[in-house]
């Protein structure tokens, strides 16, 4: 581009003067500094403002807390995971477990419920199936003879009932807590001593077999995989102020 | 100022959108089934077979086993005769007392006797036999032991066909009851 005696740029191939484009281009020129302004105004972090900060010099400790259940068999007794054979009506069959809180929060509510792999009348029966009981002891509970040997005030040597005799057909449906059981919950450490009973009854299995043949409706021969399950919340959510 | 009113007209809806986008995100949030305050469960488990027990007692023809649980057998009508059957235990548990049921339409029995062993071909019962009444709970020697057998001889004066079963009671339990501590 060449520019004429007047000063005004001139086109180099047309030769055209260009005062009106030299004028545009510095309204475009305008117009954008003004939109960067704006932009620059309008976004957050170009005030021209003092900041001040202030922070904890030891990062905050901040730990959840757990809430784990075992259940184990009680020294000396054989657990749930041995086979009860040969249940027959009238027998009692009793079982020592513990349960243990091995989690740092205390558990309230506790519950149990009972699930059979392949459900027959032994669990589905109300009346000619598994009736279950559980009593607790504050101490392990003396396997051999199946007593409760404490100083506690008010504990027999039977046991507190916590579970009173519960169709296994009911616990299969639904999980049961009734207060002495759900109510003590579990602190964490804490360990609960049971007696759990199973049982047939006589009085509606009084089964009569003919030449061998078991009458419709016996529990006789029946299989079961039980599944116990004890469960548990964590204690009431609290607000603490410090 | 054209410029200042340009600055608010930008930041209101900015600051419109971020509250709309917040609330959102609480509220996805709340929805999340995972991101509520729910209390901590905890369970344990343990799981164990059972199997209850059966108990049945077969009379049977068969020298030999198996013994197989069936319909009662048949007794022929005999004059001054005996017929011999093995009784088998076919249940897990010793029946409490059996019941040897004989049914006969028009014939006099006139006893029965159970051998611990196989009567020998003289009609005789090595080491004694014992007396079945029939119709009535009997139970000590005259209830098979589980897995095994006892041999009974009918002898009748005259018999037309009948049947002859026997109905087992379910297992003793000690009484008082006293549980098995496992």
């Amino acid at each position: 581009m060449s520019v004429t005696e007047h000063g005004t740029p001139e086109h180099p191939t047309t030769g055209h003067r260009c005062r009106g484009t030299r004028r545009g281009a510095r309204q475009v020129a305008g117009i954008a500094a003004t939109v960067a302004a704006g932009v620059a105004l309008t976004s957050g972090g170009v005030y021209a403002a003092l900041t001040a900060q202030a922070f904890n010099g030891t990062a905050q400790q901040v730990r959840t807390g757990t809430l784990l259940l075992t259940l184990s068999p009680t020294a000396g007794s054989a657990g749930f995971t041995s086979v009860v054979g040969d249940l027959a009506p009238g027998d009692v069959v009793n079982r020592y477990v513990q349960l243990q809180n091995t989690g740092t929060l205390p558990g309230q509510g506790l519950t149990l419920r009972l699930a059979d792999s392949s459900p027959t009348l032994l669990t589905t029966s109300a009346t000619k199936g598994l009736q279950v009981t559980v009593n607790e002891c504050p101490v392990a509970w003396t396997v051999a003879t199946g007593t409760c040997t404490t100083s506690a005030p008010g504990v027999p040597g039977t046991g507190v009932p916590v579970l009173a005799q519960t169709p296994a057909a009911t616990l299969a449906s639904t999980s049961v807590a009734p207060p002495s059981l759900s109510g003590p919950g579990l602190a964490p450490g804490a360990t609960r001593y049971f007696q759990v009973s199973l049982t047939l009854p006589s009085a509606t299995n009084d089964d009569v077999s003919v030449n061998g043949v078991a009458p419709t409706g016996s529990v006789q021969g029946l299989s079961a995989g039980l599944t116990w399950t004890f469960a548990t919340t964590q204690r009431a959510a609290t607000t603490t102020n410090s | 100022m054209p410029g200042h009113r340009s600055l608010l007209g930008l930041r209101r809806p900015t600051g419109l959108l971020a509250g709309l986008l917040a609330g959102l995100l609480a509220g996805l949030l709340w929805c999340a089934p995972g991101a509520r305050a729910a209390p901590l469960p905890a369970g344990a488990t343990a799981t164990g077979a059972l199997t209850s027990a059966s108990w049945g007692v077969v009379v049977t023809t068969a020298t030999a086993p198996p013994h197989v649980p069936g319909p009662p057998v048949v007794v022929n009508g005999t004059l001054l005769g005996a017929q011999h059957f093995t009784v088998a235990a076919t249940g897990t548990r010793r029946p409490a007392s059996v019941v040897y049921r004989l049914t006969s339409g028009n014939g006099l029995v006139v006893s029965g006797a159970l051998c611990a062993v196989p009567w020998t071909g003289m009609g005789t019962c090595p080491g004694g036999s014992t007396a079945v009444p029939f119709g009535s709970p009997v139970g000590g020697a005259l209830v098979p032991p589980v897995g095994g057998a006892r041999y009974l001889r009918v002898s009748a004066l005259v018999a037309g066909a009948g049947t002859l079963a026997v109905e087992a009671a379910p297992p003793a339990t000690p009484s008082p009851v006293v549980p098995r501590q496992e």
